[in-house]
């Protein structure tokens, strides 16, 4: 890594709506994206947050528009997130992975993971969407000084 | 809706001297032999309502078909001219041509104007040359057509400029590379002020932490506070570094867009070389692609009428000219989807050239800065200059012609690594520069934040012009999308209704024949309207294309049925269309249901007819002359051209006219067939008994048949029988041949045949009342009185059942 600040505030980009218009913006681009309610804020372990699905895409031939693009056409098959959209407004905001690469030395994936560890270590459980419980991704390993905006979502 | 008072032609085409129609808003049936000039009054109309006559219109021709339009032997004082009058006086119309070919039109209200606009997209005229051109065009040709004759042709504009803008939009997106140039900004803010802003809130926080140890009594609440600061914290001797350290930058920024896209380059350049690779596989076809135009060329002279018979134009064998039109079709057709193929590719090349073209500017624009100039920077310039040659390189590859060969993919590869050893090399010259300073808090925070600022900047620009483009694609899309569906459904609603009426009229005219339920279908590729096509059961099994299946007369009948559908669907303004030898290929039965089907669906037309076929006048002159139709024959001759033979549809005034001429030319022959007329209809009204003869030969029966007939039956009535003297009518010389003389005139003084025209006049007034225009007839019979009489009792005679 380079020269870097002891801390890297990471802040997520305006918020667009969850349509499939939307998402063309995002073809060809790796990174993680965030899907969130407009009101429906979920009560987690030890804080609420509009926040449903830490997404990532690792490929630009699967990236976060056709991920994106998946999840709302239903072709995920992410029964929360199809069933979320029923009853509110969704909303979906990214991190292009171009942006972080040089404070970040390992893949996608585990940029993946580092957030959503951080998210769970802040509220108690994955986002609600993640459809995850265990502890499979608890990598406390990886070497980071991020401080992301989860206020974001509340 | 307008119909025709009076026509009147002078100079124009084969018409020399004025030739008048008082038409006074019916239908005309016109006969004339080949030559005698019906097409200069079909020509005559295209050119008042087009102001071009297009088979004219060639190259040859200059002028759209103006240089032969006047009479060649008309002087050049003299104007040729088009008189038309309608029911509508407003509109009546001269439309002149000079000798100097200047062009006047007596009308020049904007209300006539309006009405000429209006009737060049209406349907008034159709020649047998034209008759097939709908039916064997190719799909897209059928789709224009009518595109063309419904006004969908702006339509179809306004959607190609539609996708057009949009497809110019989204490559612009493509190439601009929006989200790896914001993304780059990020990065540097990142990098500067510890954290990543998006909103001016984001960015004054971090800048008001960043300028913390300065101690300055600033708080940054605006970017206008932020120059502020910069401008406070900024010092003349470290200027030169500072300039230094954000050129670095920007080449950095430069660099590290192009490693970002150098994936999608290579890639993409690589599934180009395979395609292009692809399609030079099949070198002929290449080849032949260059024909396309030539084909094009070839379909629009035989479509034109250029060449008048049928040979071909280029190798000059004999050649029905519809079969090579349609081979033509199929050539095109095959050659025009590889060139879609092509197109396909020369697509994809386009893209990639405008997103190379992107990074080459930006790679020059770094190139142009003055601090290259220093021969430190000698080896960087070089290495930026060697990625430049390289993204020249591709975009020369992407222009090559398909008969090019190109560099393979590894040959002009954009090293990833390359690019990363570069940007890593510039990150730690921008590193060791700043370190230079590190003991300079106050330099340290100038360079950070002046780096952000104008990374902050760009991204707000970038975001700015993105969302921009981004919501003129949403917008375009949008509507192109409502566009195509939109069109789809008027086009289908329209094309059902259109079939139905094609079908009533091809079914009309060819009852029973196991063609049925004509549809004309809409053809699709990638949710685009390519296409129209017809297709047909025939014995109960869809068919398409009707070219393949039907004989020649039958698709002149579909194309005949698609134009008379035309007419009746497009048509708003004009009530009345001219037919030009429409029925040459028509068989017997279908010529009279042509005109049966003319005469009943289209009643309410003032239908133009023109024919050169005698035996369809013939055939069908009672049948329109019944349903208030005039007859007119068309001859020609040296001194006057084109012009109208005086009192020879009607058999009983040429006789007059002959007999008063003293002119024996045809008199005898003329006298027969107007006996052979009358007395078919006396034989049907006495219920005269004759042998049994197929319905085609029945129409041929002879005189001498028919009279024997009348006379067989005369024996009911002695009265009548001494009265019509039917054996003396025997005996004159005109009567006594057989069918192969039927034609045959004989030679007789007029003297004899104003004697004989006398005889036949007696015997036919003996059947016929003036009075009351009836012939006597059995079903008049008074079975108390025993008597047989006309409708008024004018003639009786007795008569014994």
């Amino acid at each position: 890594m380079n020269e870097q600040p002891t801390e890297l505030k990471i802040f997520f980009d305006q918020p667009k709506t969850f349509n499939l218009q939307n998402t063309k913006s995002l073809m060809g681009l790796t990174g993680l994206y965030f899907i969130f309610s407009a009101n429906t804020k979920i009560q987690y372990p030890f804080k609420k947050s509009r926040l449903l699905y830490i997404g990532m895409s690792e490929k630009r031939t699967n990236s976060m528009g056709s991920r994106l693009s998946g999840h709302f056409e239903g072709k995920s098959k992410n029964l929360g997130l199809f069933n979320y959209r029923k009853i509110d407004q969704l909303y979906f905001t990214y991190i292009n992975f171009a942006m972080l690469r040089k404070f970040w030395n390992y893949r996608v994936e585990d940029l993946e993971s580092y957030f959503i560890l951080d998210f769970v270590e802040k509220y108690g459980v994955y986002p609600i969407c993640n459809n995850k419980s265990g502890l499979d991704i608890m990598n406390k390993h990886l070497k980071a000084n991020f401080e992301i905006d989860w206020k974001n979502f509340e | 809706m307008t119909k025709i008072k009076n026509l009147e032609i002078n100079g124009l085409r084969g018409v020399k001297e004025k030739l008048n129609l008082n038409l006074n808003k019916k239908s005309i049936l016109i006969y004339g032999d080949n030559g005698t000039g019906k097409s200069s009054l079909t020509d005559s109309f295209e050119w008042f309502y087009n102001n071009h006559i297009a088979h004219l219109s060639t190259e040859e021709i200059s002028g759209r078909g103006r240089d032969a339009l006047r009479n060649i032997f008309i002087s050049d004082d003299e104007d040729g001219y088009v008189n038309l009058n309608f029911d509508d006086k407003d509109l009546d119309a001269k439309k002149s041509i000079d000798g100097s070919k200047k062009i006047y039109i007596s009308n020049t209200t904007d209300y006539f104007k309006e009405y000429i606009v209006d009737s060049t997209s209406e349907n008034l005229i159709l020649r047998y040359r034209d008759l097939v051109e709908f039916i064997i065009a190719t799909k897209t040709e059928k789709l224009n057509k009518l595109q063309e004759i419904i006004g969908f042709s702006e339509v179809a504009k306004i959607r190609t400029i539609l996708k057009r803008n949009f497809g110019r939009i989204k490559r612009t997106i493509k190439s601009s590379d929006y989200e790896g140039r914001k993304s780059a900004r990020q990065e540097t803010i990142l990098e500067n002020l510890g954290r990543n802003a998006y909103s001016d809130e984001q960015l004054f926080d971090g800048v008001n932490d960043l300028i913390k140890p300065l101690k300055l009594k600033i708080v940054v609440k605006s970017r206008k506070d932020i120059n502020e600061v910069i401008k406070e914290i900024s010092s003349k001797e470290d200027s030169k570094l500072s300039d230094e350290i954000n050129f670095y930058v920007r080449v950095k920024e430069v660099v590290s867009e192009l490693k970002e896209i150098s994936n999608t380059i290579n890639t993409e350049y690589s599934n180009f070389y395979t395609a292009f690779q692809n399609l030079q596989k099949e070198p002929e076809k290449i080849k032949s692609l260059q024909l396309l135009a030539l084909l094009k060329e070839g379909k629009s002279v035989l479509s034109k009428d250029v060449v008048e018979h049928d040979y071909c134009p280029l190798c000059l064998q004999e050649k029905s000219k519809v079969q090579l039109i349609q081979e033509l079709n199929a050539r095109i057709d095959e050659l025009e989807q590889l060139a879609e193929e092509k197109n396909s590719i020369d697509e994809q090349a386009k893209v990639l050239k405008e997103v190379i073209q992107f990074k080459v500017n930006s790679l020059e624009v770094i190139l142009k800065d003055k601090s290259l100039e220093d021969k430190k920077f000698d080896k960087l310039k070089e290495k930026l200059t060697s990625f430049k040659t390289l993204l020249n390189s591709i975009i020369t590859e992407l222009g090559k012609e398909i008969t090019e060969k190109i560099k393979e993919p590894q040959k002009v590869n954009l090293q990833e690594k390359e690019l990363k050893e570069l940007l890593e090399s510039l990150a730690s010259q921008i590193k060791k520069l700043k370190e230079s300073k590190a003991s300079n808090i106050k330099f340290t925070i100038h360079t950070k934040l002046l780096q952000t600022a104008n990374a902050y900047k760009e991204y707000l620009s970038l975001n700015k012009e993105e969302s921009v483009l981004r919501k003129q694609q949403v917008t375009f899309e949008l509507l192109y999308d409502d566009f195509i569906r939109k069109q789809e459904e008027s086009l289908n609603i329209f094309l059902s209704m259109f079939s139905k009426e094609i079908n009533d009229y091809y079914t009309t005219m060819n009852p029973k024949e196991k063609v049925e339920d004509i549809r004309l279908i809409p053809l699709t590729k990638k949710e685009e309207l390519v296409g129209i096509t017809i297709d047909y059961k025939f014995f109960d099994v869809r068919k398409v294309p009707p070219e393949a299946y039907l004989s020649e007369s039958h698709i002149n009948c579909l194309g005949l049925s698609f134009f008379l559908a035309s007419v009746k669907a497009f048509n708003k303004r004009n009530k009345f269309f001219v037919l030009d030898d429409v029925i040459s290929s028509f068989d017997r039965s279908h010529r009279y249901r042509f005109a049966q089907l003319l005469t009943e669906k289209f009643g309410g037309y003032q239908t133009i007819v023109l024919t050169h076929e005698k035996e369809f006048f013939e055939l069908v002159s009672s049948e329109v002359k019944s349903k208030g139709w005039l007859l007119r024959n068309f001859k020609w001759s040296q001194d006057s051209g084109t012009g109208i033979e005086k009192g020879i549809v009607d058999i009983k005034e040429r006789i007059l006219k002959k007999l008063e001429d003293r002119n024996t030319d045809g008199l005898g022959n003329d006298i027969r067939v107007y006996t052979e007329k009358v007395m078919k209809k006396v034989a049907f009204e006495l219920e005269a008994k004759v042998a049994y003869r197929d319905n085609t030969v029945n129409e041929k029966r002879m005189a001498p048949e028919l009279l024997d007939a009348v006379q067989s039956k005369l024996k009911a009535s002695k009265e009548l029988k001494e009265t019509a003297n039917i054996p003396k009518i025997k005996g004159m010389p005109m009567f006594v041949g057989n069918t192969t003389s039927h034609d045959n005139d004989f030679q007789a003084s007029i003297e004899d045949l104003d004697a004989i025209w006398e005889d036949v006049k007696k015997m036919i007034r003996s059947f016929y009342c003036k009075e009351c225009g009836k012939f006597i007839s059995t079903k008049l019979y008074d079975p108390v009185k025993k008597k047989i009489r006309c409708g008024c009792e004018n003639l009786i005679y007795d008569w014994k059942q």
